[in-house]
């Protein structure tokens, strides 16, 4: 069933607003989207803002720098619990990846639905700035930490693959030296991302609570940011771990590498020697 | 892998040696060219087997069974030289360290390179260019052959002189050419692509060594007085029986040249300018080593034999048989005989004598 059908609410209030965010290099000169924070060296900036009409205006972007459509909705108290359903669904149906979770909170005074991709804030318009600046935070680290993830998944397979090498590298192995270094590397940012994340998910909560320090708290739980950034930290240590052992193996095999070629350059200055001394012992038997 | 630059290189060393063979053997006259066909053999064995490993590790072939392989391989052309120098050169000459019994001891030797660094073959190399010449003078080199053969007494001394450094292909200096060949082999087919040497880096250091090789050339014609004294040991003029500093070099910078120039022209992408060229040169190049043995055979035997049937010296023919036409005229002869000869072994799979090899070492 379509999700507009189901509702009393046709279109979407006067004041509403579509915002396209991307994420750019905290450098850019582009001002900062609603305010929020930058997180992992990137911050929001806004690319497009429209004011839709119909809910089927909530869509995902063509443009793939976008990474976040933002919905801010000025509603009333009363009118919330029926956004929260209708938002839901939009998210669910068009911004959500099959199975991915779609989040929905429901707070005094402020609705929020947040998906991967997608962020609904409800809220009364003279509340509605603080509390999607709010979201917006909690919405880019949870985006951040997700990449963070997915980037960590993804380095498993690798990681199988050079596993044999933390044990025994040969000469053949040192053509993995550049794979190794890169997949190395990549650790050590995904490392540092993480490090930079974790004050952010870690925050203490603010006394005396607001509707904004609520939202983002609130949100924070909702997504399980804090589990998540614990097991990320974990599944990176053991990826790490079997780099540091391949890195441990490929030094010492360098080193004996250049211990062996001066070894062997001497033994075939030797070697000649001993053939020379040969020859001259064959030359002197022949004239004899 | 199979390239077509090196079939080309592998073809026109088994047409010079062919050519070469029959004039020298059947009348006595040793043409200008002759010096470059056993060069161009000896650094495509090193070639080759760069080649030849790096199909065996993309078949994920254990280092141990690769080492079986080209042990036996060795042993195999090193056994083949001493049949071959008694069935074709006659029993007393069982020891003259020809061509053969040296690329046998040529892969062994390659077999110790794949195990090292470039850096330490290339020193081995070195050492084995340098310290040739002086090898020469250790063993009294001019008291082992007499006009222009050689000519060994049956002792141990004799015959580990001639392996070493007296013999027609000693290991003192040619062990250079396999070495080298598996070395620029590496740079150029080097499993990952960014480290690869293109085409030109081989032109280059061939025509590095060629220009070192004229150059000591016209050093020694420049100032004669080089040619004595201990300079005179380096500088030996430009001959194949010893090979000189000059030969090497020279011989090296043209078969790399050539080499390269041939990978430039054939080995590129979807390059088939002479399609027709490519199929007799791959003809060739794939019978090598029973042409190379073929011709010894069929341009041999009818001396000793015409000999022995009229009661003479057995060799009492070699070298005075015929004039240098004639005997050219024959080279050419059995090398257009033998492409249609090959293809019809090809068409009913009667295997060669690489055929033999492969079976019995792989």
């Amino acid at each position: 069933m379509n999700s507009t059908t189901r509702t009393n609410i046709p279109s979407f209030p006067a004041g509403t607003r579509l915002v396209a965010i991307a994420l750019a290099p905290l450098t850019d000169p582009a001002a900062a989207c609603l305010g929020a924070n930058g997180v992992g060296g990137r911050k929001p900036v806004e690319r497009a803002s429209t004011a839709p009409q119909q809910l089927q205006e909530f869509a995902p972007s063509a443009d793939p720098q976008i990474t976040l459509q933002l919905l801010l909705v000025p509603c009333e108290d009363d009118e919330q619990p029926e956004w929260a359903h209708v938002l839901r669904d939009a998210l669910k149906e068009r911004f959500a990846a099959p199975g991915a979770p779609c989040t929905v909170l429901q707070l005094p005074g402020a609705v929020l639905a947040h998906s991967e991709r997608a962020l609904a804030v409800c809220a009364p318009a003279e509340r509605l700035a603080q509390t999607a600046r709010a979201a917006l935070e909690g919405a880019c680290v949870a985006q951040e930490l997700h990449e963070i993830e997915a980037a960590i998944e993804a380095g498993w397979a690798p990681m199988e693959q050079v596993a044999p090498l933390a044990f025994e590298f040969d000469e053949r192995s040192l053509e993995r030296r550049p794979e190794l270094a890169a997949r190395f590397v990549a650790l050590v940012g995904l490392r540092s991302r993480l490090a930079q994340l974790s004050p952010r998910i870690l925050a203490p909560q603010v006394y005396p609570p607001t509707l904004a320090s609520q939202v983002g708290e609130r949100l924070r739980e909702r997504l399980r940011l804090q589990e998540r950034l614990d097991a990320a930290g974990g599944r990176l240590e053991a990826q790490e771990r079997v780099f540091e052992l391949c890195s441990q193996r490929l030094t010492e095999f360098s080193l004996a590498r250049r211990g062996h070629t001066l070894e062997w350059i001497i033994i075939v200055f030797l070697a000649a020697q001993t053939v020379l001394w040969l020859l001259d012992l064959l030359g002197s038997a022949s004239k004899s | 892998m199979r390239l077509k630059s090196i079939d080309l290189l592998r073809c026109t060393a088994i047409v010079i040696m062919v050519v070469v063979h029959f004039v020298e053997n059947l009348s006595g006259l040793v043409p200008t060219f002759s010096g470059f066909g056993a060069p161009l053999f000896a650094l495509l064995s090193g070639l080759s087997y760069r080649l030849w490993l790096d199909a065996q590790h993309a078949r994920g072939v254990s280092d141990a069974l690769i080492t079986l392989r080209t042990v036996r391989r060795g042993l195999f052309l090193f056994a083949a030289g001493f049949v071959f120098n008694v069935l074709v050169w006659l029993p007393e000459d069982t020891f003259n360290w020809d061509v053969l019994t040296f690329l046998g001891v040529g892969y062994l030797a390659l077999e110790w390179a794949r195990r090292m660094r470039p850096s330490v073959v290339a020193c081995a190399c070195a050492v084995i260019f340098v310290l040739s010449p002086a090898a020469r003078v250790a063993v009294d080199y001019a008291s082992f052959w007499s006009s222009g053969s050689y000519d060994p007494d049956f002792t141990p001394s004799d015959v580990l002189s001639g392996f070493f450094a007296t013999g027609y292909f000693p290991l003192f200096p040619w062990l250079c050419y396999p070495l080298l060949g598996f070395i620029v082999a590496g740079e150029l087919f080097a499993a990952q692509a960014t480290r690869r040497r293109s085409w030109a880096w081989s032109a280059k250091l061939g025509a590095g060594l060629l220009a070192a090789s004229l150059g000591a050339l016209a050093l020694r014609a420049a100032w004669p007085a080089l040619a004595s004294g201990i300079a005179g040991r380096w500088l030996g003029g430009w001959t194949n029986y010893p090979a000189t500093p000059e030969f090497v070099s020279g011989t090296l910078g043209v078969a790399l040249l050539y080499f390269g120039v041939a990978q430039r022209w054939l080995d590129a992408p979807g390059a088939t300018p002479w399609p027709r060229l490519e199929a007799v040169t791959g003809l060739y190049s794939r019978h090598a080593f029973t042409l190379y043995v073929l011709h010894h055979v069929v341009h041999l035997w009818p001396l000793w034999w015409l000999a022995h049937s009229r009661g003479e010296e057995l060799t009492s023919y070699w070298k005075k048989a015929l004039g240098a036409g004639p005997a050219l005229a024959l080279g050419l002869v059995f090398l257009l005989v033998c492409g249609p000869l090959l293809a019809w072994m090809e068409r009913r799979r009667v295997p060669g004598i690489e055929g033999f090899m492969r079976w019995v070492c792989d």
